[in-house]
C-alpha cells in the first residue's frame, strides 16, 4: 500500500484540475483529481493519507455538501476549499463546518504550497493519533476482566493495598495482577498507563 | 556520295512532311489578330516550350491571317494550327483538323476555359436596358469576322429578332484593340457595343474604367464565372492537329501542352495560363450554322438545280398530278354553273352586309335612330312588311321598336309573351322561321288565330350574356320563298350588333364609374405598355411625384429610380412581371424635386385574350411617413436594447467574473508550474510544451468570453438583420447565460432541432431575449430555492415552416393573476429588477414579426415562446 501522502482535486472544471495537477506535481507532490464528489467517493480509500483541496462550487454534490459527507462517515481527512473571490461567503461556512483552510483563485505557488503541507501535516498528526488510540484499545481489550478492575483502580492513583483489600485478594495477587497489566499495556509507570487508559477508553 | 544519298533521302522524307524546310522542323500556324509580330511575340515561347519537351523536333510559329491560315490547311503546309474557336469550327468541318488542347485562361486565382460576349451600353440610358431597344441605335464590335464577341453577340441580335446589318442605325467595326470600344461606349460616341468576356474586368482593375458606369444588356446569370456576360458561353482557342499529323506525335503534344504549368513563362508571354483536356466544340458548330457562317453559309440557299437534283422524282409525280387536274377541269366546267347561282345570292348578302356596316358606323345616329334603320333594312332584306325589336320581362313582351313606326303595332304596347311567335324563339340560340303558317303546325300557336301572320324570321337578342328580347320579322302574306342560310346568318349579325348597341351605354356607364373611381383613388396608379412606357397616371400619382400627366407620359416608369436598388432588383421586377406574376414590394422612388419616398407597389400584367402581356398597372400607396415613423421606432427600440443589455450585463457581472477567473487561475497554475520546474532544472521539453499549449488555449478561452461580452454589449445604430442559423444563436446565449446557470447550480440543457431552416433576425436582439428569458428563469428557480433546477431551451421547426424557440423552466411558474402584465415596463417579481427585460423582449420579437408568449408549463414553471420566420427561398442576398 501507498503511504505517500496524496493531494486528492476535486473540481469539475477540467483545465483547472489539470493546471492543479501540473503546479502541484511541480511541487513534488502526488496528485489524483475527480471531476465530481461522487467520483471522488467512489474511489477514496480513507487509509491513504492526504488532503482535499475541493471546490466549492460543483454541479450536483458541491463542495459544502461533500464535507457534510466526509464528516458523516467519520471520514477526517483536511480539507482545503478551493474559492473564487466572489464566493467567500460559501468559504466561511466550509470553514465554520470543519474546513482547515481556504484558498482563492488565482493561486499563488507559495500560498498553495503552504496550505498544503499544513494539511499534510495534520493528516499526518491525526493518523498518528488514530493508530495509538487503536493500540490502546487492542491492548485494553487484551486484559482479563480482573486485570482490567486492577487497572481501573490503579489509573484512579489507589495503592496496592487498598486495591488488595477492596476487591478482597492479596497484596500479592494485586502486584502480580499490576506486572501482568503494566505488561500488557507496554508501560512502564503508572502514569504512562493512564495515558494509554485514556486514549484507549475515550472511544 | 554517301552524304548526298543522305541529304537526297531527307528531302524526300521533307517532301512528304507537310512544309517543312528539314526533317525536324514542326509549323504551328497562329492566327494573327493585331500584328505578326505580336504574333510572334505571343507563341514563340510556347513554340520553345514544346521544343524543349520534345527535343528531337523543332517547334516554329508561322502567323497567318484568316484567308492565309485556311489555304496554309488547304496546302497542308501546318503541323498543327492555333486559332479561334469560329475558324477551328470552319477548318474541322472542311479539312478534318482535330482540337488537342483548349486555351486556359486565369482571373484572380481561378481557371477558365472557356469566354462568351458582353454587350455593353451606358448605365443611366433609360432608353437601353433590353436588347430590342437596341434597334436604330449604333454599336460597335471589333471586326465581322471576330469570333470572340461580334459573332456571339450576333446570336443574340439575332434570338431578338435583330438583323445587326439593317436594324441598327450604325454598325461600326473598329478593329484591335477592344478596349477602344469600352472607350467609345463611355465616351457615347456609340450607343453600345460588344467586347470579349473579361475585358471591362481587366480594364477596371487596372482603374481605366469604372464598371458602374456600364449597364450589361442581356446580362446572364454566371454563378461559377467571374466576367459579366451577355451571351452563352464557348469553349476558348483550340490547339489543333491537322490531318497529316501522325497521331502518336500528335498526342505527345498534346501531353506536353496540357502538363504545361500555369505560370510557366510561355504561358505568361503568351497572356494565357496553360492548356486543358480539349473541350467540346459542338456549340460553336451551331452557332456558325444558326448564323450562316462558313463552313455553313451554304444552307438554306435553294437553286433550280439543286431542286432538280434533290427532288428530281418529284417532278414525275407533279406531272402525273397535272395531268389529272386537265381530267378534272370538265367536272368543275359543270360546277361553274352552280357556283354562278349562288354567287348571286352572295351578292345580296354582300350588300346587306355592307348597308349594316353603314348604319353601325353611323356615330349621329341615335339609338332609336340606329334600331329603326336596322329594322327597315331587316325589312328590306327578307321582303317582310314588320320588322320588331322587343324586351322580354318575365311573361310581358314590349314593343321596344317597330318598323314601319305608323303601322297596325304601335311602339311601348305590351302583349303577353305567350300570345307571341316569340316564345320559341327566346328559347333558341339558332333563328327560328316559317313561311307559311296555315301550311305548317304554326297555325295551332295561340298566337296564328288573333293576327293571321304567315311568315316570321327571329332570333333572340343577348346582352352581357343574358336574354334581352327578340329581333323579328313578320308578314301577313305566305312567302314564297324559304328563308335562305344567308338569310339566318344576317339575321344573327344584325340580333348580334343591337345587343352589342343596347350594352354600350351601360358599358360605359361601368367605365366611367371605374375612371372616376381610378381618377380619385388615394393611391397612385400607373399604367404602362409591355416595354414599361407610360400611358396613363392618376391625380394621385401626380400629387406623390410631382409630375404632370404630361411630362411623364411616353417616359418610362425607370424616371422614378431612386438609385437606391441594385440592377439585381429592378431584373426581379421584370423578371416577376414579364413572368404573368404580379409583383408587390416596397420601393424608394424620387420624386420631380429629387426627393425620395417609399412607395408600397403592385404591379400586376393585363393580359389580352391570348394570354400575350400588353400593359401593366401599378398602384402605389405612399408609405414614407409610415417608414420614417417606423424607422424613429426601431432606433429607439435599438437604443433602448442596448440600455437593456449593459443592464443585464450587470447583473450577470459575477458570473461572468467566475467565469474569467477559470482560464486565468489555469494560465496562472500552468505558468508557476513551468517556472518551478525550470528553476529546479527537471523539466521535458514535451512536458513544457504542453503546459504552454494550454496557457495559450486558456488565454484564447479568455479572451472568446471578452469577445462575447462586447458583442453582446455592441451598439447598434439601427437593427441589422442578417441570415442566421436560430441554433448558433441559442448555443451563443446558452454560454452567456451558462456562467450565470454553473454558478446557481442549475442545469441549462438545449434540445435543438437540426431540421430548422435558417432565419433573417438582428442576431444581437434575439440572443438578448434568449438571454432575458433564461436570466429570468434561473433567477425564479434560484429565489424560490426550487428543488428542480433546470432550464431547457428548445428550437424546432413549425407548421409555417418558420423556427420556435422556447425556454422552459421548473421555477415556481408565472405570478398569479398577473395575466399580460408581466409584459409590461417596470413589472417585476425579482427585489432589485428594474422590469424592463421582458417588456424589451416583448418589442424585439414584435419587430422580427411574432408575439412573444408566456404559458405554464405543466410539468410545473413557465414557458416563454416565440418564433421567427424563415427566409423565403432565395429572396434575400
Amino acid at each position: 500500500m501507498n503511504y505517500d501522502p496524496n493531494i486528492f482535486v476535486v473540481d469539475d472544471d477540467e483545465t483547472l484540475r489539470g493546471s492543479l495537477r501540473w503546479l502541484l506535481e511541480s511541487l513534488k507532490l502526488n496528485v489524483q483529481t475527480y471531476a465530481s464528489a461522487h467520483e471522488f467517493l467512489s474511489t477514496y480509500d480513507p487509509v491513504q493519507p492526504g488532503c482535499l483541496l475541493l471546490d466549492v462550487r460543483m454541479p450536483e454534490i458541491s463542495g459544502l455538501q461533500l464535507q457534510d459527507m466526509l464528516k458523516k462517515r467519520r471520514i477526517r481527512i483536511p480539507i482545503i476549499i478551493i474559492t473564487g473571490h466572489s464566493d467567500v461567503s460559501m468559504a466561511v461556512r466550509a470553514m465554520k463546518a470543519g474546513a482547515l483552510d481556504f484558498i482563492e483563485k488565482p493561486f499563488n505557488d507559495q500560498e498553495l504550497l503552504e496550505c498544503v503541507q499544513r494539511a499534510l501535516a495534520m493528516d499526518a498528526r491525526q493518523r498518528g493519533e488514530e493508530s495509538q488510540q487503536r493500540i490502546a484499545v487492542e491492548r485494553l481489550e487484551s486484559l482479563t476482566p480482573r486485570e482490567r478492575e486492577v487497572l481501573e483502580k490503579v489509573v484512579c492513583g489507589k495503592l496496592n493495598k487498598i486495591i488488595a483489600a477492596e476487591l478482597g485478594i492479596s497484596m500479592k495477587t494485586v502486584e502480580a495482577h499490576r506486572a501482568k497489566v503494566m505488561e500488557k499495556m507496554g508501560a512502564h509507570s503508572a502514569f504512562e498507563l493512564a495515558k494509554v487508559y485514556i486514549t484507549g477508553g475515550l472511544h | 556520295m554517301f552524304r548526298l544519298l543522305t541529304a537526297l533521302l531527307l528531302l524526300t522524307v521533307a517532301a512528304a512532311d507537310p512544309a517543312a524546310d528539314d526533317a525536324t522542323r514542326v509549323a504551328i500556324g497562329v492566327l494573327v489578330r493585331d500584328g505578326e509580330h505580336n504574333a510572334f511575340e505571343h507563341w514563340t515561347p510556347t513554340a520553345d516550350y514544346l521544343s524543349r519537351q520534345i527535343p528531337e523536333r523543332r517547334f516554329v510559329i508561322i502567323p497567318h491571317n484568316l484567308d492565309g491560315m485556311r489555304r496554309a490547311v488547304e496546302h497542308n503546309e501546318l503541323y498543327f494550327i492555333l486559332t479561334y474557336p469560329g475558324q477551328y469550327a470552319d477548318l474541322q468541318a472542311r479539312y478534318g483538323i482535330t482540337v488537342l488542347a483548349t486555351l486556359r485562361n486565369t482571373w484572380r486565382d481561378s481557371l477558365y476555359s472557356v469566354a462568351g460576349a458582353v454587350i455593353i451600353t451606358q448605365a443611366d440610358r433609360q432608353d437601353l436596358e433590353w436588347m430590342q431597344q437596341l434597334k436604330g441605335k449604333s454599336f460597335m464590335a471589333v471586326s465581322r469576322d471576330d469570333y470572340d464577341c461580334f459573332q456571339l453577340a450576333w446570336w443574340v441580335f439575332k434570338a431578338h429578332d435583330i438583323d445587326p446589318f439593317h436594324d441598327l442605325s450604325r454598325l461600326v467595326f473598329s478593329g484591335l484593340p477592344p478596349e477602344e470600344i469600352v472607350y467609345a461606349v463611355r465616351n457615347r460616341t456609340v450607343d453600345a457595343g460588344t467586347v470579349r468576356t473579361g475585358v471591362l474586368e481587366r480594364m477596371a482593375r487596372e482603374g481605366r474604367i469604372d464598371l458602374k458606369t456600364f449597364r450589361i444588356l442581356h446580362p446572364q446569370l454566371t454563378p461559377d464565372y467571374p466576367f459579366a456576360r451577355s451571351t452563352e458561353l464557348y469553349p476558348e482557342w483550340p490547339f489543333a492537329r491537322a490531318r497529316g499529323t501522325p497521331v502518336e506525335f500528335a498526342q505527345r503534344v498534346a501531353n506536353a501542352l496540357q502538363s504545361m504549368p500555369v505560370d510557366h513563362p510561355a504561358a505568361l508571354a503568351g497572356g494565357y495560363a496553360g492548356w486543358t483536356a480539349p473541350l467540346d466544340y459542338q456549340p460553336v458548330h451551331e452557332l456558325l450554322r444558326d448564323l450562316h457562317l462558313s463552313p455553313y453559309e451554304d444552307e438554306n440557299r435553294i437553286t433550280v438545280a439543286a431542286i432538280i437534283h434533290e427532288y428530281g422524282s418529284w417532278f414525275i409525280a407533279a406531272s402525273a398530278f397535272l395531268l389529272l387536274l386537265g381530267v378534272s377541269g370538265i367536272h368543275i366546267l359543270r360546277m361553274n354553273r352552280r357556283l354562278k347561282r349562288s354567287k348571286r345570292a352572295l351578292r345580296r348578302s354582300e350588300s346587306a352586309l355592307r348597308a349594316l356596316h353603314d348604319i353601325t358606323s353611323r356615330h349621329n345616329l341615335s339609338f332609336e335612330g340606329k334600331a329603326q334603320a336596322l329594322l327597315a333594312l331587316g325589312c328590306e332584306q327578307f321582303g317582310m312588311p314588320i320588322g320588331i325589336l322587343s324586351r322580354v320581362e318575365g311573361a310581358n313582351y314590349e314593343i321596344v321598336e317597330v318598323v314601319p313606326s305608323d303601322g297596325p303595332i304601335p311602339k311601348g304596347s305590351v302583349f303577353p309573351l305567350g300570345h307571341t311567335y316569340c316564345v320559341k324563339t327566346l328559347q333558341s340560340a339558332a333563328p327560328v322561321s316559317f313561311e307559311h303558317a296555315a301550311q305548317s303546325e304554326w297555325r295551332t300557336h295561340p298566337a296564328y288565330d288573333p293576327c293571321k301572320l304567315e311568315a316570321y324570321l327571329g332570333i333572340r337578342v343577348e346582352v352581357e350574356g343574358a336574354v334581352y328580347g327578340t329581333l323579328n320579322f313578320v308578314s301577313a302574306e305566305p312567302r314564297t320563298e324559304s328563308f335562305t342560310n344567308s338569310d339566318k346568318e344576317i339575321l344573327k349579325l344584325m340580333a348580334q350588333w343591337q345587343g352589342s348597341e343596347i350594352e354600350r351605354p351601360r358599358a360605359e356607364a361601368h367605365r366611367r364609374k371605374l375612371s372616376t373611381a381610378l381618377e380619385q383613388t388615394a393611391d397612385s396608379v400607373v399604367i404602362t405598355n409591355r416595354d414599361g412606357v407610360i400611358e396613363y397616371v392618376n391625380s394621385a400619382f401626380h400629387q406623390m411625384t410631382g409630375y404632370t400627366r404630361e411630362e411623364i407620359s411616353g417616359k418610362t416608369a425607370g424616371i422614378l429610380k431612386s438609385g437606391k436598388h441594385n440592377e439585381q432588383f429592378y431584373r426581379q421586377l421584370w423578371q416577376t412581371i414579364l413572368q404573368g406574376e404580379t409583383y408587390h414590394e416596397t420601393i424608394i422612388n424620387r420624386r420631380k424635386n429629387g426627393s425620395l419616398y417609399y412607395e408600397e407597389k403592385t404591379i400586376t400584367p393585363l393580359k389580352d385574350a391570348r394570354g400575350d402581356i400588353v400593359h401593366f398597372v401599378a398602384t402605389g400607396k405612399d408609405m414614407t411617413k409610415r417608414r420614417l415613423a417606423e424607422e424613429h421606432l426601431r432606433q429607439q427600440q435599438t437604443q433602448f436594447a442596448h440600455a437593456c443589455r449593459v443592464s443585464a450585463m450587470g447583473e450577470m457581472s459575477t458570473a461572468i467574473a467566475h467565469e474569467l477567473n477559470q482560464p486565468l487561475t489555469a494560465i496562472v497554475n500552468y505558468a508557476q508550474g513551468c517556472l518551478l520546474r525550470l528553476h529546479a532544472g527537471e523539466v521535458s521539453r514535451i512536458d513544457l510544451l504542453t503546459a504552454l499549449e494550454h496557457i495559450a488555449v486558456q488565454g484564447r478561452r479568455s479572451g472568446e468570453i471578452i469577445r462575447r461580452l462586447r458583442d453582446f454589449l455592441r451598439t447598434g445604430k439601427s437593427s441589422q438583420r442578417t441570415r442566421s442559423d436560430i441554433n448558433d444563436i441559442v448555443r451563443e446565449a446558452a454560454d452567456m447565460a451558462g456562467l450565470e446557470a454553473r454558478r446557481k447550480e442549475i442545469t441549462l440543457r438545449l434540445e435543438l432541432s437540426n431540421d430548422v431552416p435558417p432565419v433573417h433576425v438582428d442576431t444581437i436582439q434575439i440572443e438578448q431575449v434568449l438571454l432575458n428569458l433564461v436570466h429570468n428563469a434561473i433567477e425564479a428557480i434560484d429565489a424560490a430555492q426550487w428543488p428542480r433546477r433546470e432550464v431547457v431551451i428548445w428550437t424546432s421547426r413549425n407548421p409555417n415552416n418558420g423556427v420556435e424557440v422556447s425556454v422552459q423552466d421548473t421555477g415556481p411558474g408565472l405570478p398569479e393573476g398577473k395575466g399580460k402584465t408581466i409584459f409590461e415596463a417596470f413589472f417585476t417579481t425579482k427585489p432589485g429588477g428594474m422590469g424592463m427585460g421582458l417588456s424589451i423582449s416583448r418589442s424585439i420579437i414584435e419587430t422580427h414579426g411574432d408575439q412573444l408568449q408566456a404559458m405554464p408549463n405543466p410539468d410545473g414553471g413557465a414557458i416563454f415562446r416565440f418564433a421567427l420566420p424563415a427566409i423565403e427561398g432565395g429572396m434575400l442576398q
